[in-house]
């Protein structure tokens, strides 16, 4: 088989995200951090894929995947890596991070451990905070299951009653209730686990009866819930069925501590409906994902690393109105080593520019106090024509975006819920503009999601411009997806489900051909994930041609790479860094006028065929520079970089012997950094004074 | 501080076309220098079932007229963006055919209430200029065109047009009831697919492509040049980027298109249903007129069908003094067609331009009047060819049923009406087809008739001896001083029976004076 199967190369990306926590060089809440993100990444990863493998096995589907394994393979698969991976976790959070805190000041501690005066604090923590908000779930032996919540912690209780029977209860934990609970020491902070509380106190809930036995554990459901959409009338009504199916689907993993007692684990199982296949027994505590918290922890910042300011693009002026700079020049910013501010600048300024006219923008997953939102909401105020998409579908974020629809919507903004059948996950936004009686539009387009605070933590790519056809290609594609117009040809942008694949493969065949006619011909590519059969073999085949091909994939990647003949001339390097590597950035070697592009879409046949998506070519000279500058960077580093091999494993990449260290991240950072201190310095002796407006220009 | 006065609306131009498959709005920027082309800033184009309803039910169903109205909101939302109102658009117009709709004036209606839209519904006339335009544009890049004897074909919905140039200009021009949709509902009902159906669309066709062949049977075609919605949809499949595509291409992009099931044909040629519909009759129309003319190959322009005609509208519009003049010779080919006095009917044609320009102040009429005048006195005697009795009753007729290159329907009747009354009685409610014109052009009739038979009184001699007129009106008589002439009483008797309508239109008693007198 030519492919690596899709989860196994994801849960590789995993393997690579707990192999930065096990780095002992780093800061002692860096690795905290990324042990969590194995976590959270992994309950996501359960929730959507080996959900929907469940589904698929539960319809008998014996479909094989491009690997070549049914569905059933995977799942068992799936299980093996996961315990291999999860014995990693534990013996690194166990053996190493807990010790190490420990030594450094935080200490988790269990309650059997407190001293009085600590037990008796945290009695009053559980009265006071705690037991107003938990509502027990009585198990009937004849009565209907509970529902119960999915990746929440949860408590069985064993109660025995005055007449001596017994009886089960469980009691989930809540979103709201913290994590880790502080409990005053003479130094440093000590924290107990909030299920080690209500485990010890839980009597308290049931006067009368004796706790007997008490287990704590978490259950995964499916989520991968399709939607019947061209069925429904109102795709908005539909989705809030959506969530509620959502609440009731299937249980494919449950999770408990190693060491819960037999019968209350039988009684969960029972319950949740779960065999051996589903369950994971932890040596440690549940949810990893909530040590992110911890990670955060005020003080300690001894133990993280410094921290990165974005900065200013020297391209920008602090001073000049966003539509002056981008009306000179395109603008291409590198987030988040160049501040996000422009975008949201943009946005702000049109919102109370007497020019602008209508601001159109697709929203996928936005920030929770959006100022983007807002100024979308003042713009409507103000009188201009904002149409926002808001794409229901973006998986998770659907009741936030459901009820920030809503809110768009009192202010007078346009809402469009997505595209029938398609995922909008373009990253787009176009605002036209009245300049002394000619229409300019300005148009921004990214790889990233209009997102203050992701734009923090991801890399990505923005470019502004206003150029006239891309302007243009801007409109017909809003047009098309408020389906007020068929989507026409456009003149520059290559829009998924049309033509991006196409495109890509073009491109890939005409390096091909150069190759074969003995030209030089090389492929750089940066995307989070590569799947799509159609552009794999595209590209085994360039290899064979003699293409040089160089891919920076962070995640999955089915395409195997190495000495095969297929693919010997094609490098895949994944880089896992503080900074979650985002941007999407192809460039083309075309005979020696590059091809340089960037989009919102990885290489994957799901978003290539299923999503509306964007492939932008960059023409501005200076832009193209630097993201080519930008590619060759992400095949230099030699701290944070993984080489993949062709059987779909990680290998760190050291630096050679008496070689500099090269670190991507690091090195943007000081770039961008010294940019902008050079454009200050140049501000702080060139003085512009302030005009009259007649001699202003 | 005072707040900023408000800034004016984007300086932009927005048409609309309700076309046979789709409706289309294009808006440009209208700052652009004259000779640059206009930027784009919007084209929007839905799929829309009106060819579909209209050779199928004979009218426009309920649920399109809807489609419509939703469709055209949509675009005037887009509009709004701009600060553009309904009433500001450029211009709406509908494919004719709509008029062949028992139900037109009904959905006329409902999308003037709904949008708030009057469309006008393109007329043969307009078809003609537009194609004019486009063919135009192509001899200017295509010198080779401007050489050879060239057939530029329209396939449009309903109805073909074929116009003949010969060294750039046009020679004829004849339509034919041979349309994509037309035939493509009529056959519709055979249920065939396959070879079968092609097979059944071309018997379909036969008769009007015999027409066709036989009106230009003494001409050697060397070019055809094919317009048509669809057939410059398909371009990219046949000319492979060019601009010229063989008839084996045509011919195998029709059967591998009829090989397919409608839903791969959507996805093949990337169409919407409606239009996937008509492109097998477009295929095979174009093929058999190639084939009928005995070529191996065709033109077809690269450019968008739909956006070129939306560009076009706002300047077809206006006439141009080419065009004119194009007009103007088409209406002289048909008058030496009746074996008209080419002298006689050039010179009335004078005369009666002198007069209209010299009595503007009078009749208030416009350039196309103007040209309809000059069209109507080229064409006044050609009743002469059935008999010379009532021979002015025999032009009327004639004209109503002749294609005259550039005029629509409306402008036909005016033309043939004012023929018909440069001799003997003048309008009256009796005679039907000036009885069913609207007021206004009945009005027209009358003054663009008591023109034209003032010239044809000072014609009379049939010798061209009045070389030129000078005008000048006084309270209660017009003053016409015959240059040339230093008897006019052959006019003076003439005018006896033929000024009685200029007296009573304008209230001017005719006055001849010689010149010198």
């Amino acid at each position: 088989m030519n492919f690596i199967n899709r989860e196994l190369s994801w849960l590789e990306f995993n393997q690579r995200v707990l192999e930065e926590a096990k780095r002992p060089d780093k800061p002692l809440l860096e690795r905290l951090k990324f042990l969590a993100i194995t976590g959270s990444n992994l309950d996501e990863f359960f929730q959507v894929r080996v959900g929907g493998l469940a589904m698929m096995r539960r319809s008998g589907s014996r479909v094989t995947d491009s690997a070549g394994l049914t569905p059933t393979q995977q799942i068992s698969a799936i299980r093996k890596r996961v315990l291999r991976l999860a014995a990693q976790q534990y013996s690194l959070l166990n053996d190493e991070l807990l010790p190490g805190m420990s030594a450094e000041g935080i200490r988790l501690v269990e309650m059997k451990d407190l001293t009085p005066g600590q037990f008796l604090q945290a009695s009053a923590y559980f009265s006071d905070f705690v037991f107003p908000l938990l509502t027990p779930l009585a198990v009937e032996a004849d009565g209907p299951r509970p529902t119960l919540p999915s990746l929440e912690i949860i408590i069985a209780c064993r109660l025995q009653q005055e007449d001596d029977t017994t009886r089960i209860v469980l009691v989930p934990l809540g979103e709201t209730l913290p994590r880790f609970v502080p409990i005053s020491a003479p130094e440093g902070d000590s924290l107990i686990y909030i299920e080690d509380l209500v485990r010890t106190l839980v009597g308290e809930l049931f006067p009368g009866e004796v706790v007997t036995g008490t287990a704590s554990f978490r259950i995964t459901r499916n989520s991968d819930i399709a939607v019947q959409e061209e069925d429904a009338i109102d795709l908005a009504d539909e989705m809030e069925e959506v969530l509620a199916a959502r609440r009731l689907s299937d249980t494919i993993r449950i999770q408990i501590p190693a060491g819960t007692s037999r019968d209350l684990l039988s009684v969960v199982q029972e319950i949740t409906k779960t065999g051996a296949n589903e369950l994971y027994r932890l040596p440690g505590p549940l949810a990893l994902a909530d040590f992110m918290k911890l990670s955060f922890l005020a003080g300690y910042d001894q133990l993280r690393d410094p921290v990165w300011s974005p900065q200013q693009s020297p391209l920008i002026d602090p001073g000049t109105s966003i539509f002056d700079t981008i009306a000179e020049r395109d603008v291409l910013l590198i987030h988040p080593f160049e501040s996000f501010e422009p975008v949201i600048r943009l946005l702000e300024e049109a919102a109370v520019d007497p020019k602008v006219l209508a601001i159109k923008q697709v929203l996928y997953r936005t920030a929770r106090d959006s100022r983007i939102i807002r100024a979308l909401t003042r713009a409507a105020e103000n009188g201009k024509q904002v149409t926002a998409l808001v794409e229901l579908k973006a998986r998770f974020d659907e009741e936030r975006n459901l009820h920030r629809a809503e809110t768009l919507q009192r202010a007078g903004v346009r809402i469009v819920y997505g595209v029938k059948g398609l995922k909008t996950h373009a990253k787009i936004t176009l605002i036209a503009r009245n300049e002394d009686g000619r229409l300019r539009r300005y148009v921004h387009l990214g790889t990233g999601n209009y997102n203050e605070a992701t734009a923090q933590l991801y890399t990505d790519i923005s470019y502004l411009t206003c150029r006239p056809e891309y302007g243009a290609d801007a409109s017909l594609l809003f047009n098309a997806v408020t389906g007020r117009s068929k989507l026409i040809r456009l003149e520059k942008l290559f829009p998924a489900p049309t033509l991006m694949k196409r495109r890509i493969l073009e491109l890939i065949a005409s390096e091909a051909d150069r190759a074969e006619q003995g030209e030089k011909a090389r492929i750089m590519a940066k995307m989070n994930s590569l799947q799509d059969p159609d552009i794999i073999n595209a590209l085994y085949k360039a290899s064979r041609a003699g293409v040089e091909i160089k891919l920076n994939v962070r995640g999955i990647c089915c395409l195997k790479p190495g000495s095969r003949k297929g693919a010997r001339n094609i490098t895949v390097v994944s880089i896992i860094d503080r900074l979650l590597e985002h941007a999407r950035v192809f460039y083309f070697h075309h005979g020696g006028t590059p091809e340089v592009l960037i989009a919102s879409a990885d290489w994957m046949t799901r978003n290539l065929e299923k999503r509306v998506e964007l492939l932008v070519p960059i023409e501005d000279p200076a832009s193209r520079r630097r993201l080519i500058a930008y590619l060759e960077a992400c095949f230099k580093d030699n701290t944070n970089a993984f080489e993949i091999q062709s059987n779909g494993t990680s290998k760190r990449i050291v630096p050679e012997k008496g070689a500099k260290r090269f670190r991507l991240q690091e090195h943007l950072q000081k770039e961008a950094a010294k940019a902008a201190k050079a454009r200050q310095h140049d501000r702080a002796t060139t003085f512009e004074p302030h005009l009259p407006p007649d001699q202003d220009d | 501080m005072d707040p900023a006065p408000p800034l004016a609306p984007p300086r932009l131009q927005a048409t609309i076309h309700i076309g046979a498959s789709s409706i289309s709005m294009l808006v440009v920027s209208s700052e652009n220098p004259a000779d640059t082309p206009p930027e784009t800033i919007e084209f929007m184009e839905q799929p829309f079932p009106l060819a579909r309803d209209i050779f199928r039910v004979g009218k426009v169903t309920r649920p399109t007229t809807e489609r419509a109205v939703k469709v055209l909101l949509g675009f005037l939302e887009t509009l709004s963006e701009f600060g553009i109102g309904p009433l500001e658009l450029e211009r709406v117009v509908a494919t004719n055919i709509l008029a062949e709709a028992s139900n037109s004036d009904v959905f006329q209606n409902r999308l003037s209430i709904a949008c708030g839209l009057s469309v006008e519904i393109l007329d043969d006339g307009e078809m003609t200029r537009l194609i004019y335009l486009k063919t135009r544009r192509r001899l200017l890049d295509t010198p080779s065109m401007r050489k050879r004897t060239t057939l530029v074909v329209h396939v449009g919905p309903g109805n073909t047009r074929a116009l003949l140039f010969k060294k750039g200009r046009i020679e004829r021009y004849t339509s034919y009831r041979l349309g994509t949709h037309r035939s493509g509902e009529a056959v519709e009902a055979t249920h065939s697919d396959g070879p079968a159906l092609l097979r059944v669309i071309h018997e379909h066709i036969s008769g009007q492509i015999g027409q066709m062949c036989f009106d230009y049977q003494d001409e050697t075609i060397e070019d055809i040049v094919v317009i048509g919605y669809e057939i410059q949809l398909l371009n990219p499949f046949l000319t492979r980027g060019g601009l010229r595509s063989t008839l084996k291409n045509l011919r195998t992009l029709s059967r591998e298109a009829a090989s397919l099931s409608s839903e791969e044909r959507v996805r093949a040629y990337q169409l919407d249903f409606h239009t996937s519909e008509a492109i097998l009759p477009a295929l095979e129309i174009n093929l058999s007129i190639a084939d009928a003319f005995k070529l191996t190959n065709i033109r077809i322009p690269d450019s968008d069908y739909e956006r070129g005609l939306l560009l076009d509208l706002p300047v077809s519009a206006a006439l141009t003094t080419g065009f004119q003049a194009e007009v103007v010779r088409s209406a002289k080919i048909l008058a030496r067609q009746y074996e008209a006095d080419s002298k006689h009917f050039n010179h009335v044609a004078f005369l009666a331009k002198r007069l209209f320009e010299e009595t503007q102040k009078l009749h208030q009429l416009n350039e196309h009047d103007s040209l309809l005048l000059e069209i109507a006195a080229i064409l006044h005697e050609i009743g002469g060819f059935v008999s010379p009795r009532s021979h002015h009753k025999h032009s009327q007729y004639l004209i109503a049923n002749s294609e005259i290159f550039g005029l629509g329907r409306l402008d036909v009747t005016v033309v043939a009406l004012v023929a018909r009354y440069h001799r003997q009685s003048g309008p009256k409610p009796t005679h039907p087809a000036y009885r069913n014109l609207p007021a206004p052009d009945r009005i027209r009739v009358g003054k663009l008739a008591a023109i034209l038979r003032v010239a044809d009184a000072l014609e009379r001699a049939h010798s061209q001896r009045v070389r030129d007129i000078s005008v000048k009106c006084l309270r209660s008589k017009i003053h016409l001083t015959l240059h040339g002439v230093s008897d006019a009483a052959v006019e003076r008797l003439a005018m006896q029976s033929k000024g009685n309508i200029f007296h009573d239109v304008f209230g001017l008693e005719v006055v001849l004076v010689e010149q010198g007198s």
